[in-house]
């Protein structure tokens, strides 16, 4: 029994001793530690306050609620607390400009400090572990409570090149340094010409928020040739502090040498090669069937001031057809190909007709109006290409030349080509009435109704190339005036030309031409 | 005869008058016209381009470079782009280049020689006019051709086909003997631009027919072309 006592009491005074040696480790870390690292940035701007900002000294001030501790120290971007109390801890850090040496204590501006909390205060709270580290990572805003001022002064007075006006565009716009963002809020534009060619522009902004400026300065002149595009451009930024009584200055001194920038204005103009719009080749008549040897002419519906163009007949070139119509005589019937190569620019583009050719008329095989073919222009002289005669003589020969005998028509000739013109001639004489030209020309057959009386040598023509009518023996009326009443006729039996008054009944045979 | 067949006999008469003088007309007086009307012959486009390739400048980029200095600008829509000033360059020789780009966003085009240099001066406007070009390098024309018709009379059949760009200069000359299936899908490579394409049926040394055509070679890309040729 008195064994067991002396083992509790041996137990209790192992717990004793176990417990105060506890206390004894208790006793020599009796309170929490509090570790406090700053963050600031280190930014400069072209333009600062004329205060310094840059810190030199923190107050530091901590607040339990029961005790408050007050802290001055030289800048330095970490510093501990040891001895604090383990509970929650307000924080307050105020940065200052500057360091009394002797005194040990901050001095000059507050030029930063926590940021301002939900709670309106600008404090932190950190609770305080006992024998535990807490660090305190704190932000430190520039102080931005109140406002501030910039002064912009840009002059260009050694500048030579400049001549009058130029025109001064400044656009300030605060930008938060932290978000990355521009604020829209503290937007400053200006643009203005300077009328009186001043050397110096300057400009004060008031009431600014403290923060960061973005300042764009461009300064447009003209040069001494008079060009609008000599320019001065650049982009600083400026910091305006509050509490700042003199204000952020910022001053441009442009000289000659500054205006190294240029400008580059071009138009582009734009060559894609595109095909030929609406390149199109035709023919100038709409009959689906062609002939040989009677001219067919072609156009082409492009037309350019630059384009050049070249004709080709069954792949093969035609010499000197580069015009933007072409004429051809085919002289072989069957299937052909014309094309135009159209060329403008870096573009070469074609289009094809393909045209059926029919064997064409010859001197003696019938006509297009039903008639006999008596003569062919092979050598492409005059406006058609054949001479077509009548099947018939005319039902009411023969007949008289005219009803007018005693007065010439005059001015009717004899070649090839004219036997149209003296019929109009004819027919257009003063008081005619009736005549073999006019009887010619209301003759119709096969649905053609353009004949004439022939001159004298398209008669001879007639007569000599058609074997019916030299057959007949009979005498025929020309459109070719000979003398006063008479008209020349032609012998087809004796071949013969003869000059027969007018009075005369003769035959009318009428041509036509096509 | 009874009086009322007369009439009767009357029309019959009169019946076989009009038959015989019908008869008469058809077979002495009159000719017979055939008349055939036919569809007027159409012209035909003979340019070939390549399927599927969008030759329509939409945007423009535009690139500046000067040593290690580069711009970009863009892209700029196509009314943009037509007439653009770019300042606050720093004076020295810059190297312009411009990538015009199609809707699909495929550069089509660029600057006439690829790319322009322009001596921007300090204080001076440098005026520059700047040509776009379909983008060089080189395409590919796919060329077919085909023998209708009594291809046995040939005894050595071939064609020759040269190319003949707008300039007039002939950038290529080829030859091909000509199986009696034809040719299918003959690879021509060609730099890009249009063309006047003469394709001849040769048989032996002599000539038998000659076909143009006017392919637009597109770099990347391939036109295709089949020609025809009919032998009597």
């Amino acid at each position: 029994m008195r064994q067991k006592r002396i083992l509790h009491l041996f137990l209790i005074v192992l717990s004793l001793v176990l417990l105060f040696s506890g206390c004894t480790e208790y006793g020599s870390q009796p309170w929490g530690k509090l570790e406090v690292r700053f963050l600031m940035s280190a930014q400069k701007a072209v333009y600062s306050p004329s205060i310094d900002l840059d810190i030199a000294s923190y107050q530091i001030v901590l607040d339990s609620g029961t005790e408050t501790k007050t802290y001055a120290l030289q800048a330095q971007t970490a510093f501990v607390v040891e001895g604090l109390i383990p509970g929650l801890w307000s924080i307050a850090v105020t940065a200052y400009n500057g360091w009394n040496t002797e005194t040990s204590e901050v001095s000059g501006q507050q030029v930063a400090t926590l940021p301002k909390q939900a709670d309106g205060t600008r404090s932190v709270q950190y609770n305080v572990r006992r024998g535990q580290v807490t660090t305190a990572a704190l932000n430190l805003d520039p102080l931005n409570e109140g406002t501030g001022s910039l002064m912009l002064t840009v002059t260009w007075s050694d500048c030579s090149l400049i001549l009058e006006n130029p025109r001064l565009e400044i656009d300030i716009r605060g930008y938060n340094e932290h978000s990355g963002f521009y604020d829209d809020n503290s937007n400053y534009t200006r643009s203005l010409e300077i009328e009186d060619a001043s050397d110096t522009y300057t400009t004060t902004l008031q009431n600014l928020v403290p923060g960061w400026y973005e300042i764009k300065t461009r300064l447009v002149v003209q040069n001494t040739e008079g060009d609008a595009n000599l320019f001065y451009q650049r982009i600083d930024f400026a910091r305006v502090a509050a509490q700042d009584t003199e204000g952020t200055i910022g001053t441009l001194h442009i000289t000659d040498e500054m205006l190294v920038t240029g400008t580059i204005g071009w138009v582009f103009t734009e060559d894609m090669e595109q095909a030929l719009q609406d390149l199109a080749l035709s023919r100038d008549t709409t009959d689906n069937v062609l002939y040989t040897g009677i001219t067919q002419k072609f156009s082409c519906s492009y037309e350019s001031p630059t384009a050049s163009y070249q004709w080709y007949v069954d792949g093969i070139p035609v010499a000197d057809a580069d015009e933007k119509t072409f004429s051809h005589v085919f002289t072989q019937g069957g299937t052909s190909r014309v094309l135009v190569a159209v060329k403008d620019g870096s573009v070469i583009n074609g289009a094809e007709l393909t045209v059926e050719v029919l064997p064409g008329y010859e001197i003696g095989a019938p006509g297009q109006a039903g008639g006999v073919i008596f003569f062919c222009d092979a050598d492409d002289i005059y406006e058609w290409s054949y001479l077509e005669a009548a099947p018939e003589d005319l039902l009411d020969s023969p007949m008289p030349w005219s009803n007018i005998q005693d007065v010439l028509v005059g001015g009717t000739l004899d070649v090839i080509g004219t036997g149209a013109a003296n019929t109009e001639k004819i027919i257009a004489q003063a008081g005619h009435v009736s005549s073999a030209a006019l009887s010619c020309t209301q003759y119709v057959n096969a649905g053609y109704a353009d004949w004439f009386l022939p001159s004298i040598e398209e008669l001879i023509l007639l007569i000599a190339n058609n074997a019916e009518i030299a057959q007949t023996g009979s005498l025929y009326w020309s459109s070719t005036e000979a003398t006063y009443r008479t008209a020349k006729v032609k012998s087809s039996e004796k071949n013969l030309n003869y000059t027969k008054s007018g009075y005369s009944k003769v035959y009318v045979r009428p041509i036509r031409s096509f | 005869m009874k009086k009322q067949q007369i009439p009767l006999v009357f029309l019959l008469l009169l019946a076989c008058l009009l038959i015989s003088t019908s008869c008469d007309q058809s077979l002495s007086s009159f000719g017979v016209l055939k008349i055939t009307i036919g569809e007027p012959a159409q012209p035909k486009s003979l340019n070939e381009e390549p399927d599927g390739v969008d030759l329509s400048i939409q945007t423009y980029t535009i690139t500046l470079t000067k040593g290690e200095e580069t711009i970009t600008i863009g892209p700029l829509s196509k009314e943009a782009g037509a007439s653009v000033v770019i300042d606050a360059l720093s004076a020295g020789n810059w190297t312009l280049r411009v990538a015009g780009k199609n809707s699909g966003g495929t550069t089509i085009a660029e600057i006439e020689g690829g790319s322009l240099s322009i001596a921007v001066q300090r204080g001076r406007a440098s005026e520059v006019v700047a040509k776009i070009v379909p983008s060089s390098g080189s395409g590919t024309l796919s060329l077919s051709m085909m023998i209708n018709g009594a291809y046995d009379q040939l005894t050595e059949p071939k064609i020759a086909v040269t190319f003949t760009d707008a300039d007039g200069t002939e950038q290529q000359s080829q030859s091909y003997a000509i199986p009696a299936s034809g040719l299918e899908n003959q690879q021509i490579h060609l730099p890009a631009r249009w063309y006047q394409a003469s394709v001849q049926l040769i048989d032996g040394e002599a000539v038998l027919s000659t076909q143009l055509f006017f392919p637009r070679i597109v770099a990347g890309a391939t036109t295709t072309r089949t020609v025809t040729f009919e032998i009597p």
